[in-house]
């Protein structure tokens, strides 16, 4: 009886598992364009671009990308059959093609790198071991262990694990001018040195969107390109009220991934505003500074908790939000930071004069004073420490960074290529402004600037830095801390840390 | 007198009932109505980059968020491979549950109490804390990326033995006795007289580990590598990763084709499971 | 040579028992207790990334633990978390008892599969589904409150932490109350009926009988149902973690983190293994302390030697 019964239901499932199978047979997943965070639903909350009500099939033209960048390296051993094991999540999370839902842009899957890659090293075979987002650092933790691992995607922040590139970077002369930035980090033996732990992918600079017409309905004039954080604040305070014309409520802000896990990277963006210096780095952890309760750091708060008077009760929430640029948003600016893809949504859907692009305000204080704020989200690729095959990793880091073909796909993936001449390429597809926009963001990024370890944040020696920051940031937020307080938490925490590390 | 009497009590039950049953309506609606708004919200052609309110009947009935989702998702492969799992790990886990659990509640041996003990105690260790060392023991015997690792787990069933020996310490002593008369050792009389006697419980032990078995996914994701070996949940994790995850109407299409095979066993098993617990188990 | 054939048959009663068990007990001493073992050591270290470099530290990442203001809050999280969580016990109970009064109808197997249903359908998704519900600005339950009570309700169930350990309990019976309704029904309906008719004899209400009758008589199942929601209460951690956003926060402000997610947070998220070992070592021997005085208090597991 008990046979029987399971193998009917062994029936059933198999019958529903044909059923609802039946369709392509597709790898799973779908690109995460999120940025450098240690969280899964950075790629969630962070990479919901795309066009609205297009045609089918829909796919990016021009921008053709060129550059001198990659050759073949006859140096390697162009014989002996090796594997190369990809693991972890970011840039690789599907093998096929995939169409928006909506806006119908096609975006290509990994096999597009597989196939190039195999032309030029067809002795080298490239073993995609993706993960999801969710518990991405569990899955690289255990890949590492098991001895399987030479590229490790997004690994940059797990130190302890990742080739310092410094060298394969030195012996490679020219290289290091054809790219953007190193995914550079302090280490934890001695935060006042940087090590490369890896090269970005692709890089996403974080920008302003601001809406014209809700700006010309409020009689607000248009911010200018050099704004200040005062000219900022202002301007989000005087955008948050009733529409005259039509009564509905318009708030002036939505900060910086609200609802998902980044949440925590507002404080650096404002701390960098107000010339904090959260950080101060020493040779040993124990020489290091922390000085979340410094005046500029309470200032960073302050500006949350004002900013946050200005974002709408749903936004400050942080649950399902959109941030979508599709005409029915309620807010005045918004901070992202995936300008390609969402100016050719608003180039989609027609919107381009409602929406305008602008830099972070600029610092107002210390060394980088008058440059917009830095930040960008990348998603990078490091070196296993214990690789069997360095030489081969390096080439493919380099090859995916340089090639035509491999940098042409990231322009396809919509986002923004770690590869000054592929930016060229990148500008043929958006307008002036953005390009500008973007241009200037990452032109004027500080030396070895990077979202993991610098002068306002570090989630790789700190401890529990990112999860405690997420809490201060969310309180400030909904006003459950004032800025004081939060100040105050966040170094009570950190010196916990160090007490213990000690 | 009397008559009239029992038409009235026969009359207040009544009444009695049909409040009951009233009440206990709306609970099952309030309980079931997220449920129910997400199987809608799937078929809603409007659900995509804004939740719609809610309403009885999809706004604009549409498939579209189901053939995305199977376009997204590999999810032939993904159930084939875990109602496989699901399948093998639940016959395992609730034939050495039972097993065990016979042992404890019929057997008379040395050690008795400290092997019990020793099997409750492993319930109190959270696995996300020995994950790691175990994730070491199954590399150096070369087990990685095999699904050995996940059906290793089945052989010991910790909360089934548990449970196993509640109700099987109800089933009447008598029954071994004439078998045992009959010439019958204890392996006979398990298979022939226990096993047969606990239809319930096994179904109802099969339900939960068939649920457990379907949504696990921190130690489906680790050990298994490959993705066409991989499961369901992992699946869905990558969906839910996506940016497509962000169109409502997909998320919950995936939510519905998830839980929708469960349902269906639910509903086949569901007469044994109340049976499994009357029974005894955990009886007065 | 008596004694002989008594130990020869007594070693084989043992062996046949064993039989049993063996495999069982094996497979938790190599893949269980053989971890657990690793993980002890390792909380005597100072073990960064799992399998970098380390030395011994003593009683260091306890004494760390227990003097540090997070640990102690995601402690006093789990502990209320799982206190809180015993509510599904009376609600199961007061469940199997309306749909046990039904009497044997069409109506009582109806009830009975249609409130297992929540118990099924379980998986991550499902606890995305209910951020949608619980959340506090156009969620599904606060629409319908808006609605029942003519004014605009906001409660943030899972976003205001005065009110967040209700929420995720609210949550929580929701999606486990089918499971304990069954428990108790199926104890119910196994008390025989002659102890009621001898009440009613006596003159006994209904709520009497509940009181004097039911309830005793139930008691080992919910003894069972204690020790169990106790254990499970403890363990809690992917509801908690999505809910946050998918962080070990414990948003909003830390009042969610459990014990397992902080233990999480430094096993992986910032890798410091030794501290995060120590961390399991603990959260163990405060879940075998609660069941250890659970099972004593409630005379569990004593009876019946079978």
């Amino acid at each position: 009886m008990k046979k029987k019964l399971l193998s009917v239901l062994l029936c059933v499932s198999m019958l529903t598992a044909m059923i609802t199978g039946c369709g392509k047979d597709q790898p799973p997943g779908n690109e995460g364009s999120s940025e450098q965070s240690s969280e899964s639903s950075a790629a969630q909350e962070e990479s919901k671009e795309e066009a609205e009500e297009s045609e089918e099939g829909l796919k990016v033209e021009a921008a053709v990308v060129t550059t001198s960048g990659y050759e073949i390296n006859t140096d390697l051993d162009l014989e002996t059959e090796v594997t190369l094991d990809i693991v972890g999540p970011a840039l690789f999370q599907n093998e096929n093609e995939t169409t928006d839902l909506v806006s119908g842009l096609v975006k290509p899957g990994y096999s597009v790198i597989a196939d190039r890659w195999n032309e030029l090293y067809p002795n080298v075979k490239l073993n995609f071991n993706i993960c999801p987002w969710s518990d991405w650092q569990s899955s690289i933790t255990t890949a590492c262990l098991d001895g399987n691992a030479d590229v490790i995607m997004h690994g940059a922040t797990m130190i302890d694990l990742t080739e310092d590139l410094a060298p394969y970077i030195e012996a490679d002369p020219g290289y290091r001018d054809k790219i953007y930035v190193l995914a550079t980090r302090r280490t934890t033996e001695k935060p006042s040195e940087w090590k490369v732990s890896g090269i970005s992918g692709y890089t996403a600079p974080w920008v302003v969107w601001v809406d014209v017409e809700k700006f010309k309905a409020m009689g607000v004039d248009l911010p200018s390109d050099d704004w200040t954080i005062e000219e900022f604040m202002d301007i989000a305070q005087r955008m948050t009220g009733k529409d005259p014309d039509t009564g509905e409520d318009i708030w002036g802000m939505q900060m910086y991934s609200s609802g998902g896990g980044n949440l925590f990277f507002n404080y650096m963006l404002f701390a960098y505003i107000h010339g904090a210096q959260t950080f101060v780095y020493g040779d040993t952890l124990a020489d290091c500074q922390v000085n979340f309760d410094s005046p500029e750091a309470i200032q960073a708060f302050q500006t949350i908790a004002d900013l946050a008077q200005c974002e709408s009760p749903e936004v400050r929430e942080g649950v399902a939000v959109s941030g979508t640029l599709d005409g029915t948003n309620n807010w005045a600016m918004i901070m992202k930071n995936t300008p390609i893809a969402d100016y050719l949504q608003i180039k989609e859907l027609g919107l381009t004069d409602k929406y305008k692009i602008y830099n972070a305000p600029v610092i107002s204080a210390g060394e980088y004073k008058g440059i917009p704020s830095p930040y960008f989200g990348d998603e990078n690729l490091a070196m296993y420490k214990d690789s069997d095959a360095k030489e081969w990793v390096w080439e493919f880091i380099k090859f995916m960074t340089t090639d035509e073909v491999a940098t042409q796909w990231i322009v396809d993936n919509l986002i923004y290529p770690n590869n000054k001449e592929a930016i060229d390429a990148v500008m043929e597809i958006i307008d002036e402004r953005t390009a500008d926009v973007m241009n200037r963001a990452m032109s004027t990024m500080p030396e070895n600037f990077n979202g993991s370890t610098n002068d306002n944040f570090n989630n790789v020696s700190f401890g529990s830095v990112t999860a405690n920051l997420t809490t201060a940031v969310d309180d400030v937020i909904n006003g459950r801390q004032t800025a004081e307080e939060a100040a105050e938490f966040m170094q009570g925490t950190v010196e916990e840390f160090l007490s213990i590390s000690q | 007198m009397k008559k009239k009497g029992n038409i009235s009590k026969v009359l207040y039950k009544q009444r009695h009932h049909i409040i009951t049953t009233m009440i206990l309506a709306v609970i099952l609606a309030i309980l079931l109505l997220p449920f129910y708004w997400c199987l809608i919200l799937s078929f809603d052609k409007t659900a995509i980059t804004d939740l719609p309110d809610f309403s009885l009947v999809p706004h604009e009935f549409s498939i579209q968020n189901y053939r995305y989702a199977n376009e997204m998702i590999d999810l032939g492969r993904y159930y084939m491979n875990t109602v496989m799992i699901a399948f093998v790990n639940t016959t395992i886990a609730v034939f050495f549950a039972m097993m065990c659990g016979y042992a404890f509640a019929k057997g008379n041996f040395r050690g008795k109490k400290f092997c019990f003990f020793f099997m409750l105690a492993v319930m109190m260790i959270p696995f996300e804390s020995r994950m790691v060392p175990l994730y070491l023991i199954y590399r150096s015997i070369g087990m990685l990326n095999t699904y050995v690792p996940l059906m290793m787990g089945s052989f010991a069933y910790v909360y089934g033995t548990f449970f196993a020996r509640q109700n099987i310490g109800a089933i009447p002593d008598s029954l071994r006795e004439s078998a045992k008369i009959d010439g019958a050792g204890e392996w006979r009389i398990f298979l022939r007289i226990i096993l047969p006697l606990c239809k319930p419980v096994i179904s109802a032990l099969g339900i939960l580990q068939i649920v457990a078995n379907w949504n696990a996914y921190l130690w489906p994701m680790i050990v298994i590598r490959s993705k066409e070996k991989q499961l369901i949940s992992v699946g869905m994790a990558f969906f839910n990763a996506s940016e497509s995850s962000m169109y409502y109407g997909p998320r919950f299409a995936v939510v519905v084709l998830s839980a929708f095979p469960l349902v269906i066993m639910y509903l086949f098993l569901q007469k044994y499971i109340v049976q499994s617990v009357a029974l005894s188990g955990v009886k007065q | 040579m008596k004694s002989n054939v008594k130990r020869w048959k007594r070693f084989k009663n043992d062996m046949t028992w064993y039989s049993f068990i063996i495999v069982s007990l094996l497979v938790l001493l190599i893949f269980t207790y053989l971890p657990t073992m690793a993980t002890v050591y390792f909380s005597f270290t100072n073990m960064g990334t799992y399998g970098t470099e380390y030395k011994m530290v003593g009683l260091k990442n306890y004494t760390v633990l227990l003097g540090s203001k997070s640990f102690l809050n995601a402690f006093k999280n789990t502990i209320l978390l799982a206190v809180y969580s015993l509510v599904k016990i009376p609600l199961g109970f007061l469940l199997a008892y309306a749909i046990n009064s039904l009497g044997r109808t069409p109506r009582q197997t109806f009830f009975r599969i249609m409130f297992y249903i929540p118990s099924i359908i379980t998986g991550v998704s499902v606890i995305l589904v209910f951020q949608y519900v619980l959340r506090g600005n156009g969620g599904l339950l606060n629409n319908l409150l808006s609605k029942l009570l003519r004014h605009e309700v906001t409660t943030g169930w899972l976003s205001d932490p005065a009110i967040s350990h209700l929420g995720v309990t609210i949550l929580n019976v929701w999606m486990e109350i089918g499971y304990f309704m069954l428990m108790c029904l199926a104890s119910l309906q196994s008390i025989p009926t002659e102890i009621y008719d001898a009440a009613v004899v006596d003159g006994a209400n209904g709520l009497q009988k509940m009181v004097y009758i039911t309830i005793p008589q139930m008691k080992s199942c919910f003894s069972f149902l204690l020790v169990t929601c106790m254990i499970g209460g403890f363990a809690r951690f992917t509801d908690l973690y999505i809910i946050g956003g998918s962080t070990t926060a414990g948003r909003p402000s830390g009042t969610l983190q459990s014990l397992l997610m902080y233990i999480y947070q430094y096993s992986f998220e910032s890798p410091q293994y030794g501290l995060s070992s120590a961390g399991s070592v603990i959260l163990s021997i405060i879940t075998l302390i609660f069941t250890l005085v659970n099972v004593k208090l409630s005379g569990f597991l004593k009876e019946d030697n079978g």
